[in-house]
C-alpha cells in the first residue's frame, strides 16, 4: 500500500513539474508578444553606424562616389541576410557574372521598391522604422509589419497545403510549433527571387525551392533571436545559416503605419531621382 | 569574405540613415549646407517627412523642400506633427541633392529657441510612448 501510495506521489510530482515546465513554457512564449526591432536598426538610428564608420580605418573610405562609403561597409557587416549565400559552383559563376555589368560607383542610381519587403527580408529590417509585433493565439503566430505586411505562421498543427493548392507568394507559406518556448516555423513556396527588396549582385537569389527553418527565442527579456537555416538544393552547396538579434521597442507602445504611397515626391525625372514639389 | 563588386553592387543603392524606399543616391553626402530660413509647411506624411522651408535671399527667397525619414521613425527620434509650424524661424542642416535642385536630406533642425531635432534617435525616456 505504501509502495502503491509513493508510485502515485511521484507520478504526481513528475505531472507537477511538467505542468511547471509547460506554464513557464507558455510564459516565456507570452514574452515575445509586443514590438521588436533588429539590432541593426537600432545601430542605424542611435547613429552608431555612423559612429563606427568615423573611426574606421582609413582603408576603408575610398574617393568619393569610387565605391561603398565607411558607413555602407559598417551596416553590411550587421545585414545577415545581405551576406554572400554558399552558392554552388553554376550559381557562383552566376553572380560573379552579373557582378561584371555593374554600373560605375557613382551612378545616379534610381532604384525604387514601393512593394512589400517579402519574406525572409521583411524578419530582417535595417531600417529606422523597420520595426514589427508579434501576436501569438493559440491557432497562430503573426508578425505585423509597418507597412501592412502581415506574416502568418499557423500552429494549430495543419501541414503546407497540397501542391495543387500551394503557389509561390513572396510572404512564403508558414507552419510552426512550440518547442517549449522556442517557435519553430517551416517555411516554403516563397516566390523564386532576390532576397533584397532593392535587388543587389551578389546577394542571395533564391529558388521557388528554397525551404526555410526558423527557431525564434527570447535570450532575455529583451532580446529576441531567429536562428535561420535557409536550405535551397537548386542554388546553394549547403544550407546557409544566420541569426537575426531583435530588441524590444520601449519608446513607443503602439504600431505606426508607414506606406509609399501616400506623399511620395521622390520621382524619376530625366533619369534622375529628385524631390518634386507638393 | 565579401567581395569588392559585391560591396560596389550594395554601395550603389543604400547608405546610412537608409530607407528601404529607395536609393539615397540623391543627395550628395559628401557635402552640408546650412540654411536659415522660415518653416512654411513640416509634412507629416509616408514615406517621407519633409519640411519646406521658405530661404531668403538678395533677390528673392526661395522654398527647400528638405526629406526626413516616415512619421514612424521621425516619431522615435523626438520629432511631432507640430514640432515646426508655419511661420516658425528654423536653422536646417543638410545634404543637398545632386541635381541642385533646392532639397535635400535634412541632418539637424533648430529652432528659434535653440531646441535642436535631428536625424538621429535620442537614448529612450524610459516610458513609452504613445
Amino acid at each position: 500500500m505504501i509502495q502503491r501510495v509513493g508510485q502515485i506521489v511521484a507520478v504526481l510530482a513528475v505531472a507537477g513539474g511538467l505542468s511547471v515546465a509547460h506554464a513557464q513554457a507558455k510564459q516565456a512564449a507570452a514574452d515575445m508578444t509586443g514590438l521588436w526591432e533588429t539590432e541593426t536598426s537600432v545601430a542605424v538610428s542611435n547613429g552608431e553606424i555612423d559612429k563606427a564608420a568615423a573611426n574606421a580605418p582609413a582603408s576603408h573610405a575610398g574617393p568619393p562616389g569610387a565605391g561603398p562609403t565607411p558607413e555602407e561597409l559598417e551596416l553590411f557587416k550587421h545585414v545577415k541576410l545581405w551576406q554572400p549565400p554558399p552558392y554552388n559552383a553554376e550559381w557562383q559563376r552566376k553572380s560573379q557574372e552579373a557582378s561584371k555589368h555593374l554600373p560605375p560607383g557613382d551612378s545616379t542610381q534610381v532604384l525604387k521598391a514601393c512593394s512589400t519587403g517579402g519574406f525572409p527580408a521583411v524578419m530582417e529590417s535595417f531600417a529606422p522604422d523597420g520595426m514589427f509585433q508579434v501576436v501569438i493565439t493559440r491557432a497562430e503566430t503573426l508578425f505585423l509589419f509597418p507597412d501592412g505586411e502581415v506574416r502568418q505562421v499557423y500552429t494549430d498543427g495543419r501541414h503546407h497545403p497540397g501542391p495543387d493548392d500551394l503557389w509561390p507568394t513572396p510572404i512564403g507559406d508558414s507552419i510552426g510549433r512550440w518547442a517549449g518556448a522556442t517557435l519553430v516555423i517551416d517555411t516554403i513556396a516563397r516566390k523564386a527571387g532576390p532576397i533584397a527588396r532593392l535587388p543587389i549582385p551578389g546577394m542571395a537569389d533564391l529558388s521557388e525551392h528554397a525551404h526555410f527553418t526558423e527557431r525564434i527565442q527570447l535570450k532575455d527579456a529583451d532580446t529576441l533571436q531567429d536562428e535561420m537555416t535557409i536550405d535551397d538544393p537548386q542554388r546553394f552547396s549547403r544550407p546557409w545559416q544566420i541569426a537575426i538579434r531583435y530588441k524590444r521597442v520601449t519608446d513607443v507602445n503602439r504600431m505606426i503605419t508607414t506606406n509609399c504611397t501616400e506623399n511620395d515626391r521622390d520621382q524619376i525625372i530625366g533619369g534622375k531621382q529628385t524631390i518634386v514639389p507638393r | 569574405m565579401i567581395s569588392r563588386s559585391f560591396l560596389l553592387a550594395a554601395s550603389l543603392l543604400c547608405v546610412t540613415p537608409c530607407l528601404a524606399h529607395h536609393s539615397f543616391a540623391m543627395f550628395d553626402q559628401t557635402k552640408t549646407v546650412t540654411l536659415q530660413g522660415t518653416v512654411k509647411e513640416l509634412q507629416w506624411t509616408n514615406p517621407h517627412c519633409y519640411l519646406q522651408v521658405l530661404v531668403p535671399s538678395q533677390h528673392a527667397t526661395a522654398e527647400w523642400s528638405i526629406e526626413m525619414h516616415s512619421p514612424l521613425a521621425m516619431y522615435r527620434m523626438g520629432w511631432r506633427p507640430g514640432s515646426f509650424k508655419p511661420g516658425d524661424k528654423v536653422t536646417v542642416v543638410l545634404n543637398p541633392l545632386k541635381d541642385g535642385d533646392n532639397g535635400g536630406r535634412l541632418l539637424t533642425a533648430v529652432d528659434a529657441d535653440g531646441r535642436k531635432l535631428g536625424t538621429t534617435r535620442q537614448p529612450a525616456a524610459g516610458k513609452p510612448q504613445s
